[in-house]
């Protein structure tokens, strides 16, 4: 499903290099739910953002979908993204000025689909993450952990075979932080959803079927 | 997505109030002087009124005389036998006409002394000029050929000498000369040259009749087509005549050359002072689209920096929607059709404040007799303007965030 090959990443200023990740080769299997786990500034996140072709590696391969990224041009990738990948991000990222039902329709305004079926589509995301009865508030009327599901129900409302979870708990308290790893379980089990979540949380952690670690932008075992 | 975008544009503008507020007064006053200067620039080359007509006629009121040896040269308004022999003749014109310059005539009414101004016409002057009569009529060809003391007044002179009694038939005394009032029309704009006066009377009304010998000076010529697609025709043919011109004294003067132009090249006249040249018409199209454009760049470079500024706040929703597909160029239809719903309702604002501003000058006096007036041709421009405006301002700042790099907009959030 997700497959890079030697994956190299370094940023430079004007005097220093910095190697983000160095020669990273990852496969992950379609369903398989995966956590990246490392201490701060180890790559999780470039490596994350590879996978989510928010960055484009300065050597290696990226293949989604055992489609081989070519080009990281805007009309390429932004369909990938749009179609193959949903995100969840640590601070939710919602659009205040929006209601829940509009913010989760958000994905869908890049698909030509009717008005009446992007409603269906994200009521019934809405309706997976249980916050039906909030379809009309807006993020700051509801609660850190009510804000993450809506951000779950804006990634998956397009059906994305992928989901990418950055430190998706790291806002929430330990209740909230169970909740919303049960609803990433549940899409990961029902709906065969491959999950990759990167976390600093060891326990979280343990609970998805395989963890990736990183140091100093190198795979570890 | 449009119902989205429009949302979140209303939004926006609620979200920083005292930007809102800059961006709008930018717009607004920018429109108001743009729909001002349109409205008036309209008004003088497409005059309504008394010179509605103005598309089927050509004015001749320049004529240049040169001498043989070239060095010496006048130029000045023509002279009523300039204009005669030139105009009367020709074939392609439904009307002609002949009036002198208005010229300053005092008039007094217990005892208090009031300053018009008089022009002498001919009776074809009516037919082509569309007077609105209040009450009353022109003179009729016998009346102005005899040179009877006959008058039409405008309203506000009517209003001076009479208030607000009937003017008909009563007599108004002006450089000590008595005329009967036969007409009262309604105020005639300062700017319409051709129509403007207070008082018009017969061409020959006057002492002496030395003026039909001089080839120069005091007069202007209108040649009315019967419609406006022969005027390039009727232009032909005045130059034709013009060519067969010989001035009174030919061999003082051995040029003579004078154009007829139409309302426009009348202004473009102006800047351009060689009869032998064709009026730079094109040029000064380009020169008033010049002057609007740098006109209104200084709020357009500040409306883009607003403009960067709101939407920078807005790095976090870049991010969000490029991470979920968004291509940059539904961000930049995002950001251009937020811009153009602020430029609309500052267009609105400015709209009103032209019709104020209109208002308030017409009542003020500062153009006698002049009333702004919007029709579609003015209309259209100014929305031509307001649409110009939003691109303008909108484009770039929606070009350079649309290209936000997505991870760097998303922690911009932060």
């Amino acid at each position: 499903m997700i497959r890079i090959e030697q994956g190299k990443k370094s940023y430079r200023t004007d005097t220093i290099q910095t190697t983000a990740l160095n020669d990273v080769s990852v496969h992950i299997k379609s369903g398989e739910f995966v956590s990246i786990m490392g201490p701060s500034g180890c790559g999780k996140s470039t490596l994350m953002n590879m996978i989510g072709l928010l960055d484009k590696p300065c050597e290696g391969q990226i293949y989604i979908d055992e489609q081989k990224i070519e080009s990281y041009r805007d009309k390429s990738i932004a369909p990938i993204r749009n179609e193959k990948i949903g995100f969840i991000f640590q601070s939710f990222h919602l659009i205040n000025d929006l209601s829940v039902l509009d913010n989760v329709e958000l994905p869908l305004l890049y698909r030509k689909i009717s008005t009446k079926e992007r409603r269906r589509l994200a009521l019934e995301a809405i309706d997976k993450v249980g916050l039906n009865a909030r379809t009309k508030h807006f993020p700051n009327q509801l609660s850190g952990g009510q804000q993450q599901r809506v951000a779950i129900a804006r990634a998956i409302v397009g059906k994305p075979k992928i989901l990418l979870a950055d430190e998706p708990t790291g806002n929430l308290d330990s209740a909230m932080g169970n909740e919303i790893m049960a609803i990433l379980d549940d899409l990961n089990k029902r709906d065969k959803t491959t999950i990759v979540m990167v976390t600093h949380d060891d326990e979280k952690a343990q609970r998805t079927e395989r963890i990736i670690r990183l140091f100093d932008g190198q795979l570890v075992n | 997505m449009l119902r989205v975008y429009m949302l979140l544009a209303f939004k926006v503008l609620q979200r920083r109030k005292f930007y809102t507020f800059i961006s709008l007064f930018c717009i607004s006053v920018t429109l108001m002087v743009v729909l001002l200067i349109s409205s008036l620039i309209e008004n003088i080359t497409h005059p309504p009124g008394a010179e509605r007509n103005s598309e089927r006629f050509l004015a001749v009121d320049k004529v240049s005389i040169t001498a043989a040896n070239g060095r010496a040269n006048q130029r000045d308004l023509p002279g009523y036998q300039f204009l005669n022999a030139v105009m009367k003749p020709m074939k392609t014109p439904e009307l002609t006409s002949i009036f002198s310059m208005q010229s300053q005539a005092i008039g007094f009414r217990n005892g208090k002394r009031i300053k018009s101004y008089l022009k002498r016409t001919d009776s074809q002057y009516w037919k082509i000029l569309q007077f609105d009569f209040i009450e009353g009529r022109p003179f009729s060809k016998a009346e102005a050929e005899q040179g009877q003391h006959l008058a039409v007044i405008s309203e506000d002179t009517a209003r001076q000498y009479f208030d607000e009694d009937s003017a008909l038939g009563k007599s108004l005394t002006v450089g000590r000369v008595s005329y009967q009032v036969i007409g009262v029309v309604k105020n005639v704009s300062v700017l319409h040259l051709n129509a403007f006066s207070n008082i018009w009377v017969p061409l020959f009304a006057t002492a002496s009749t030395a003026f039909t010998e001089q080839a120069m000076g005091g007069f202007t010529g209108l040649i009315m087509a019967e419609t406006s697609q022969q005027v390039p025709e009727m232009k032909r043919e005045f130059h034709q005549r013009l060519a067969d011109y010989k001035h009174p004294d030919p061999k003082k003067w051995p040029v003579v050359t004078a154009s007829a132009n139409t309302k426009f090249e009348q202004i473009a006249r102006l800047f351009n002072r060689d009869l032998n040249v064709p009026p730079k018409t094109k040029e000064l199209t380009m020169w008033l689209i010049v002057a609007m454009v740098l006109f209104m760049l200084l709020p357009t470079i500040n409306l883009i920096n607003l403009n960067i500024s709101r939407i920078l706040e807005r790095a976090s929703e870049i991010g969000v929607r490029k991470s979920f597909g968004a291509r940059s160029s539904h961000l930049i239809s995002q950001f251009m059709l937020e811009n153009i719903i602020l430029t609309c309702i500052g267009g609105v604002i400015g709209f009103a404040l032209a019709l104020l501003a209109m208002y308030f000058i017409s009542l003020s006096g500062v153009v006698p007799f002049h009333s702004f007036e919007i029709n579609f041709r003015v209309l259209g421009s100014t929305v031509l303007v307001i649409l110009f405006f939003g691109l303008l301002s909108g484009v770039y700042p929606a070009w350079k965030m649309s290209r936000m790099n997505p991870i760097n907009a998303l922690k911009g959030a932060h």
